[in-house]
């Protein structure tokens, strides 16, 4: 489960996950309010940093290197040689042209990749989402909605879990991936059928399992576990609410 | 420990007797299912009391009304699944149509079937999982700690509290689901079929730890097909068919009243031979339980027994064929071979150690505890887990050099959970995708798969979508693909759970059938009845190793070694034991031809 939380006192571990949650939405709307590369490349380097201290760079890097640096080193790329706005050529690789408001282009939309992913993830990594939801209910969000974050936190292992499972059954009945595009086809459609299938007999069940522990109950709840609260994280939560409306002001003002 | 808080809790009274006001009060139920225009009743004209520390076991054939019954007592039917009804159903006095599922919670508590899907996914510990409720309930941390501590201890699983609850297997996790119930001390509790994934001795110690608690005031409704671990604690047994009640009443004059009677409920085989035992010996109540049936016989003195004539108004209805022998000469593709096999999963976890087996047709029936290794053992089997070390070869191929799906021609394998694996739109397209797969057209593929409809009772259900059966039937229906597919070794992997006596007769018709085609049936199952009346060869693992292997009259006679691996002998092997006989019976008939009791 590389794309979970898993317990740790390091580093952002130990933050309010609201103010955490509160600092990932203002990074996000800091990167997107302005178009540079130095600012997004600053703002990752500190995320890489962060995950470090928190002891979570270990499963992060590899995320990175699989998914995040392909993906922006290609849109890099992509945007240098094609983008319909290249005017100034850079230099030539191959006979191709390498325009400089194409790279500058591709450059800022890989750097915004990174902010998004790193901050993602370091937030995915740091946050137990439990302690999550209750800082979210305890705050006055539905437990409905809280919920739905919380699920939606987890959905990635539980499906990566349930389709090894679907994998596993359905190659014991002589399920081959194969070479053809039909082939293909037709082993995506006895993966996604169970899962989707699955899912909604499960889905009922856990319904109404939750129904029989009263969570569409009313009225005062109380936390087995409560999230740290003290001053520092009190003033943590204030900075990133602040910095929000303070991104969008600097954007609306600097322009 | 629980019992005391739980007594202490406000709703519970102590023990009560039978006159006390009923807690649950049922008059002319009836709930009717609607799709389109076509009704589907479920429960028509049920009257049902059940007061307060009453254990009500509730038995019945699939689709008797058992889980619309409960799914009624917990609200879900009709507010969240959509029901007409007729009737009057109160609790305490109070109608409970009224009562929403979430003012229900503290009153009536829910344990389902299937172990996993009713995890929240919202915890990250088993504490927290078992706290899930109480925080919804607002109550307060101190007494939320102390409650979660006391439903731990009563299901045993307190020293699990930290682990993840995903990670626990099929009978921690049920146990955990019975925990979380408890924690949130109902009056009334409901379990459907709470047992079906647990072995024998966990399914005891659930059992139980819910009769300490109905002895203190909870209500408890036990739904289930296995009567066996409820003999000695319920105290009524109300049995339902065709949605209506058709007995009910004090649970051992209940229970030896189906004897003899024409139903499909699968009675065990303690009953069977009470039954003979009581004709024979002129006895006034049935002995039910093993236990029961070995005072007796010891009473009687054994060999007075034996030596008394017949009597021959006994009739026991035991008449299934004897344990499945080996053929003779099995084909070498029906072969596997494990060769000091000894597995780790990346945590560490050593799963199996040096485990060498020859299995070569027949049917094999692997028993243990939850996280034996039975699992892990099958999945070596097709390939989809490779040794640490050793070799596995299955119809002579090592099967680490081989794709899943190529060695699917050799071993398939039906796994646990049904909706791994259904997505065709009719049951006879599911039932034949294994052979598609494996590239088999034509009539003899049609056929293969025209005989698995029929072995395991789903012609009828043929052009039915596999999701809209029941948990019981879709297994039979991945159990049919499997069996369809022609590979020499099947491997069922807890074929019987949820299964009522139709449907386990019907899996051991399967299993008889392999065998006698020459192919090799490797069952892995918790089931001892069934492992008692169909292996012809018994391998039981503990802590990954094989801790006993042989025929199943050697291996289900050795009481103390299974206890090590959490398995009792199935009950006649137990009264066989108790009463010194050498024979050493499986089945109720063996017992009673070995007793010159007569059986029919």
């Amino acid at each position: 489960m590389w794309l979970t939380y898993s317990a740790s006192e390091r580093g952002l571990n130990r933050l309010n996950p609201v103010a955490k949650l509160a600092w990932l939405v203002a990074t996000l709307t800091w990167t997107f309010a302005f178009e540079s590369i130095a600012l997004n490349l600053t703002v990752t380097g500190v995320m890489l940093a962060l995950a470090g201290l928190s002891a979570v760079w270990s499963r992060l890097w590899r995320l990175w290197l699989a998914v995040v640096v392909p993906f922006g080193v290609s849109a890099l790329i992509i945007h240098s040689l094609f983008n319909p706005a290249n005017v100034t050529v850079l230099f030539e690789v191959l006979g191709l042209e390498v325009g400089r408001e194409g790279a500058l282009a591709g450059g800022i939309f890989a750097s915004r990749v990174a902010v998004l992913s790193s901050s993602f993830l370091l937030f995915i990594l740091t946050t137990d989402p439990r302690l999550l939801m209750n800082a979210l209910v305890g705050r006055g969000f539905s437990p409905g909605a809280s919920y739905a974050v919380l699920a939606a936190l987890d959905l990635p292992p539980e499906l990566q879990r349930r389709t090894r499972s679907i994998w596993e059954a359905q190659q014991a009945r002589g399920l081959d991936l194969g070479t053809g595009i039909l082939q293909r086809g037709r082993s995506f459609v006895a993966i996604l059928g169970p899962l989707i299938g699955g899912a909604l007999v499960a889905t009922e069940t856990r319904t109404l399992a939750l129904e029989a522990r009263g969570f569409s109950r009313s009225g005062r709840r109380s936390f087995l576990r409560e999230s740290p609260n003290g001053p520092g994280h009190r003033l943590a939560l204030r900075v990133g609410l602040v910095a929000i409306p303070l991104a969008i002001a600097a954007r609306v003002l600097v322009g | 420990m629980m019992e005391s808080t739980l007594a202490a809790a406000p709703g519970l009274a102590a023990a009560t007797p039978a006159t006390t006001a009923p807690v649950i009060s049922i008059r002319g139920l009836q709930v009717a299912y609607r799709e389109g225009t076509t009704v589907f009743p479920a429960l028509n004209g049920l009257d049902l009391e059940l007061r307060p520390g009453e254990f009500v076991a509730v038995t019945g054939v699939n689709g008797s009304g058992k889980t619309t019954l409960c799914r009624l007592l917990a609200g879900f039917v009709p507010e969240h699944i959509d029901a007409d009804i007729g009737g009057t159903v109160e609790f305490d006095g109070r109608p409970m149509l009224d009562i929403s599922t979430s003012d229900r919670v503290g009153v009536v508590g829910y344990v389902f079937d299937a172990p996993y899907d009713q995890l929240t996914g919202a915890a990250r510990t088993v504490e927290e999982e078992v706290a899930f409720g109480l925080e919804n309930m607002g109550v307060d941390r101190a007494e939320m700690i102390r409650r979660i501590g006391d439903a731990l201890r009563t299901v045993r699983i307190e020293h699990l509290a930290e682990r993840h609850p995903l990670s626990l297997s099929g009978g921690q996790t049920q146990r955990l689901a019975l925990a979380s119930v408890l924690a949130l001390r109902p009056s009334v509790l409901v379990l459907d079929e709470p047992t079906s994934q647990l072995d024998p001795l966990g399914t005891r110690e659930v059992v139980e730890a819910v009769g300490r608690l109905s002895r203190t005031g909870l209500t408890v409704v036990y739904v289930t097909h296995d009567l066996e671990p409820v003999l000695d604690v319920a105290d009524r047994c109300i049995v339902l068919h065709d949605g209506r009640i058709t007995s009910d009443g004090p649970a051992r004059e209940t229970i030896a009243a189906l004897v003899g009677a024409s139903t499909d409920i699968g009675l065990p085989p303690s009953v069977t031979v009470g039954s003979a035992l009581k004709a024979a010996l002129g006895l006034e109540r049935v002995p039910l339980t093993a236990d029961d049936c070995i005072a007796a016989l010891l009473t009687a003195g054994v060999g007075e027994l034996v030596a008394a004539p017949a009597a021959t108004s006994v009739t026991a209805p035991e008449t299934r064929p004897a344990p499945t022998p080996a053929p003779a000469s099995p084909s070498p593709a029906s072969s596997i071979r494990l060769e000091d096999v000894s597995f780790a999963y990346p945590n560490g976890t050593q799963a199996l150690r040096d485990v060498t087996l020859d299995i070569a047709g027949g049917c094999v029936c692997f028993i243990g505890q939850n996280g034996s290794g039975k699992s892990t053992l099958m999945r070596h089997l097709n390939g989809l887990l490779r040794p640490s070390s050793g070799r596995v070869l299955a119809g002579g191929l090592e099967t680490a050099e081989r794709p899943v799906h190529e060695l699917a021609r050799l071993v398939a394998v039906a796994f646990q959970n049904p909706d791994d694996q259904l997505f065709n739109r009719t049951v006879r397209a599911e039932v034949g995708y294994g052979a598609r797969s494996l590239g088999a057209t034509g009539i003899e593929a049609e056929e293969r798969v025209e005989e698995a409809l029929r072995l395991l009772d789903l012609t009828a259900d043929a052009e039915r979508r596999p999701l809209e059966l029941g948990l019981a039937a879709r297994k039979r229906v991945i159990a049919a693909s499997v069996m369809a597919m022609g590979s020499p070794v099947v491997v069922l992997d807890e074929p019987t759970s949820a299964q009522d006596g139709p449907g386990v007769a019907a899996i051991e018709r399967a299993v008889r059938h392999l065998v006698a085609e020459g192919r090799t049936a490797i069952v892995v199952s918790h089931d001892m009845e069934f492992v008692a009346r169909t292996a012809g060869r018994v391998v039981a693992l503990h802590d990954g190793s094989v801790l006993l292997d042989g025929e199943p009259r050697d291996v289900l006679s050795r009481a103390d070694e299974l206890a090590r691996t959490s398995v009792r002998p199935p009950a006649v092997a137990r009264i066989g034991l108790g009463i010194g006989m050498a024979a050493r019976p499986l089945i109720a008939a063996e017992l009673l031809a070995a007793l010159d009791l007569p059986a029919i």
